[in-house]
């Protein structure tokens, strides 16, 4: 069975959230679309998503501050902001405060999915390295706790 | 009674172990059982000595697996944990089924009570 990547959609334009839940979940993601940042982290809290988009314009917070708070909670979360104010400023801001990427409203679909599906494949890549790392660390681990173990006992 | 508290642990050890990967979760559970003879099933009633295999593991480490055992734990049974005490893994743990088996018994017994309401309410059933 194939993993449905999640992603979740922060913003507080009610049209936009729709827009994107659709193109999204057309795509075949698990969508889900919240309107601030409050209810983003405890979202993020609860389960893992693989994406965020941020409207870098939240009712609650600036979407660089919710960037900043996404990433102590879930540093593998890819996290892209959605901006209509497309000065380079932004954007430069965004991606020093941790943006993996950014869209420009109005958004093209077909660049905005693409841009996601390298970063999931950018991240699967990553956790499936990390993956076979953190395995590589447990066989060895056991194999020395064993050995200790035969040690003790040989004593 | 302790069904549906063994069933949210183990949901919490396998969310825990899949935050590290596919083939991390499958080499923890197979050590587990084969070298430090703790079935999956098992963990509920070994817990300190699954305890013992990942702080044996991951040393230092372990500490942040158990913390998300503990934090889907609580969610997935929907309990308060406000211990005042400094309570390690293990003891964690067991106050919290303490806490899951005290709410049950006390729902049993508030059931208990509907019951015999009920059926003194309809007059049909002496009780």
């Amino acid at each position: 069975m194939k993993h449905r990547a999640r992603i979740l959609v922060i913003d507080d334009d009610d049209g936009i959230r729709k827009t994107l839940s659709k193109i999204l979940e057309n795509r075949g993601y698990l969508v889900e679309a919240l309107e601030n940042g409050r209810q983003a982290i405890e979202a993020s809290n609860k389960r893992f998503f693989n994406v965020a988009l941020i409207d870098i314009r939240l009712s609650d917070m600036e979407g660089t501050e919710l960037l900043e708070r996404l990433r102590e909670t879930e540093p593998k979360l890819v996290k892209i902001i959605i901006t209509g104010y497309g000065s380079l400023q932004n954007a430069i801001e965004a991606v020093n405060k941790g943006a993996d990427g950014y869209v420009l409203k109005p958004f093209d679909a077909k660049e905005l999915l693409a841009m996601i599906e390298k970063h999931l494949k950018k991240q699967r890549e990553n956790m499936e390295y990390s993956d076979r790392k953190v395995a590589k660390y447990i066989e060895t681990r056991v194999k020395q706790i064993e050995l200790e173990k035969w040690k003790e006992r040989a004593k | 009674m302790g069904q549906k508290f063994d069933e949210a642990l183990l949901k919490a050890v396998d969310f825990a172990f899949d935050t590290l990967g596919e083939s991390c979760r499958k080499a923890l559970y197979f050590h587990l059982r084969t070298t430090f003879h703790v079935r999956k099933r098992e963990i509920p009633k070994k817990v300190g000595e699954f305890d013992k295999a990942l702080r044996l593991i991951f040393k230092d480490g372990a500490v942040f697996l158990e913390r998300l055992i503990l934090e889907r734990l609580v969610e997935g049974l929907g309990v308060e944990f406000n211990e005042k005490r400094s309570l390690d893994f293990v003891g964690t743990v067991l106050r919290i089924r303490d806490m899951v088996w005290e709410r049950e018994s006390l729902l049993m017994v508030s059931n208990v009570d509907a019951v015999v309401v009920t059926k003194g309410g309809r007059g049909g059933e002496e009780v």
